[in-house]
């Protein structure tokens, strides 16, 4: 009999007190049938709106759900309210149904299907998904002459991995970008699956990533070979990290992929504000959805970029929503321009940020994201608030005010949006620099923020 | 003396063809010629790979914005009070999991004089592209917002010919009529069909439909008997319980409005 979990513990998966009651709701046995558990999963049908009951799957292993209503919230409350079910014991042991099993065997096969190593996170810095927990203490790192030399032959591995990276970019300068053997996918998976190999994670997906732009649209190769250029940056200071002052080096590791452990983030001194929670995108990063959430200091003005990853049918953790502001400590990653921190101590709940961000002019957010990049010029994405009008100029969307104009590069379900919110005024509006343009993530008003970042999904 | 835009643009070239084609470009005094006296490149194709990376960094690093545009003759002003918060935030609920109950919320804010958030109307444009009837009633409640930003996205928000995509069915006579009748004769007709599980589950989605349209007056009658019913138990339990979830958001809906 498999050990089952405590209704607290269920309770404390929901993302906030609304769905914690609508899950309580459902937690009823009159509202399920054909339910069922076993050392895995949880199954029922429970009936709803639609015409059929709806199909609810837990998997308890991993903490993904899977459930047939049209909510698109993710843990709906019928699959928190069947796992409360489990946890109250009214669901007994039985064998999976049809529908139970093919997600299972689904969600198996894209976990088969993914890369040893996922986008940035090592194993440490994932969520960790067999304790629901979230007050459970993690593991304390060893510190002792095993670890150290296994740190060293790492060390080696990734060393001979950027030198072979560097040699193939000096090749591929000799040939040139008309190669045709730059436009098969092939040769570039063939590059990403050494940087693999070599424990560069990081740079093996941004190897892929560039595979799609070749010959895609005019102006490609000028596209390319920059990237081509940021590679060998990163290629040459990842074999000399002893030779770089300290914030850079540790700049460098991240972005090849070698992430500090979070317990020595969490042992450093955290920066304490009180944080505007100004934009949220979720972007489908090779299997795994990376949701980034961008905060403001509002006395520091520092930036901030919490990560959450998911798996196909896990949740995001939705902790921090746009339009709020919470007075809490952020412990930042080393790096010489460091965005990304780790949530410390929470000193209230996160209330309605009426007065909302502070915001830049065009040209002063341009300074800011200049200076984000000569620290680390290999960056993929930059914050920045900017009290700016949306503008349809020249077959292109672009934000503008009388220092000058960016153009936007944003979904097409955003932009009607962000429009829309403008109205053709100035609007505050929080977006992330990429070099394909910007990205806009929310607007702020007197009422709250209006998330308009990207939803990727699988 | 050689900007970075002109420096860029011969390494394109050369990048483009390559050092077995080209020779690397001399890079003019200056920094990136600093760069590669520091630590000589061992040939052609170091050498344009060094400078590709030093003038793409210092290209990012020196951002600047292209020139401002005019911007365009701004919304005409809705004097009308927006809709509460509360009501925007259960709108696009209901669009996900209550579609049967979004008629009502229209009818609401239309009554209540208020006019759609910004994100609301561009939502729900997009929702009634096809369906001329509510999308007469969306563009009343988007003002002047309706036509502006419908001009600027046409693909996206334009009004389509070919009726309504997936509208429901007319609701048969019998429980038309209980809609619209009295209180104790629409308790009395809801009874009827949930007491036995054939109808109540072949009839669910009416049943629905139902609750949805009985007068908002009596609403509260209806959710105290399902809930006496769902408390007595029976085979017919689970479709009652759906029944009164969505009694209990649509008197949810309507308090927020008010």
């Amino acid at each position: 009999m498999t050990e089952r979990w405590r209704p607290e513990h269920v309770l404390a998966l929901a993302p906030d007190a609304a769905a914690a009651a609508a899950a309580r709701g459902m937690a009823t046995p009159s509202r399920w049938s054909a339910a069922g558990a076993d050392d895995v999963a949880v199954w029922g049908l429970c009936v709803g709106s639609g015409a059929e009951p709806y199909q609810t799957v837990v998997d308890r292993s991993e903490l993904a759900y899977r459930c047939s209503c049209p909510s698109r919230k993710l843990p709906c409350k019928h699959a928190l309210g069947l796992l409360l079910l489990w946890a109250n014991g009214h669901v007994p042991e039985g064998a999976r149904p049809a529908h139970a099993a093919e997600w299972l065997a689904r969600r198996a096969e894209r976990a088969a299907g993914r890369p040893a190593r996922q986008a940035d996170p090592e194993p440490a810095d994932e969520p960790n998904p067999t304790r629901p927990s979230r007050a459970g203490g993690e593991p304390v790192p060893r510190r002792d002459g095993a670890a150290d030399k296994r740190a060293m032959e790492r060390a080696a591995r990734v060393a001979a991995g950027l030198r072979q990276l560097d040699r193939w970019l000096v090749d591929r300068m000799r040939a040139g970008l008309t190669d045709p053997s730059l436009a098969r996918y092939a040769t570039w998976d063939a590059v990403a699956a050494r940087l693999v190999d070599a424990q560069a994670p990081s740079l093996a997906n941004r190897v892929k990533r560039l595979a799609g732009a070749v010959g895609t649209r005019p102006g490609w190769h000028e596209h390319v070979l920059a990237e081509l250029g940021v590679l060998h940056l990163l290629a040459r200071g990842g074999a000399r990290l002893h030779e770089l002052p300290s914030d850079l080096a540790a700049g460098v590791r991240t972005a090849i992929g070698w992430a500090a452990r979070t317990d020595d983030i969490r042992a450093g001194a955290p920066i304490t504000d009180h944080w505007h929670v100004v934009g949220r995108s979720d972007i489908l990063e090779d299997r795994i959805v990376v949701r980034r959430t961008w905060l403001r200091g509002d006395t520091t003005r520092r930036w901030a970029m919490l990560l959450g990853f998911a798996a196909y049918g896990q949740a995001l953790d939705s902790a921090f929503a746009v339009g709020t502001l919470v007075h809490a400590d952020l412990h930042f990653y080393p790096g010489a321009a460091p965005l990304r921190a780790l949530t410390g101590v929470v000193h209230a709940a996160p209330e309605l940020d009426a007065v909302g961000p502070p915001a830049s002019s065009i040209a002063g957010a341009c300074d800011e994201v200049g200076m984000g990049l000569a620290a680390e010029p290999w960056l993929e994405r930059h914050p920045m608030t900017v009290e700016a009008t949306p503008v349809h100029r020249g077959g292109r969307w672009v934000l503008t005010d009388h220092t000058g104009s960016l153009a936007l590069a944003g979904t097409p379900e955003a932009l009607p949006t962000l429009v829309a919110c403008a109205g053709g005024r100035p609007a505050r509006v929080t977006a992330e620099w990429t070099v394909a343009g910007l990205v806009p993530v929310a607007v702020h008003g007197e009422l709250g923020a209006v998330d308009v970042g990207p939803r990727e999904a699988f | 003396m050689t900007t970075l835009v002109e420096q860029w643009s011969a390494l394109a070239t050369v990048g483009l063809l390559g050092t077995d084609r080209r020779p690397a470009p001399e890079p003019p005094p200056g920094a990136v010629h600093d760069l590669l006296e520091a630590d000589p490149p061992a040939d052609h194709a170091e050498s344009v790979l060094a400078q590709v990376a030093a003038v793409a960094a210092a290209r990012r690093a020196g951002l600047r914005p292209a020139e401002p545009v005019a911007p365009p003759e701004p919304c005409p002003v809705d004097e009308r009070p927006l809709c509460p918060p509360a009501t925007s935030q259960r709108l696009f609920e209901l669009l996900d999991t209550e579609p049967v109950l979004v008629d009502e919320w229209l009818a609401l804010a239309t009554a209540g004089g208020f006019r759609l958030a910004p994100d609301v109307a561009v939502a729900l444009l997009a929702r009634h592209r096809h369906d001329a009837d509510r999308r007469a009633i969306v563009a009343d409640l988007a003002g002047p917002l309706a036509p502006w930003i419908t001009e600027q996205f046409p693909l996206q928000l334009g009004a389509r010919r070919g009726g309504v995509v997936g509208a429901p069915a007319p609701m048969p006579p019998e429980f038309a009529a209980a809609a619209g009748a009295p209180v104790e004769v629409s308790l009395a007709f809801v009874a009827l069909v949930v007491t036995d599980r054939k109808h109540v589950r072949r009839d669910q989605p009416l049943l629905l439909r139902l609750i949805a349209a009985v007068d908002p007056a009596g609403l509260a009658a209806h959710i105290a008997a399902l809930d006496e019913r769902a408390t007595a138990g029976g085979d017919t339990t689970p479709f009652v319980l759906a029944l009164l979830d969505v009694a209990r958001t649509r008197r949810a809906m309507i308090d927020e409005f008010s």
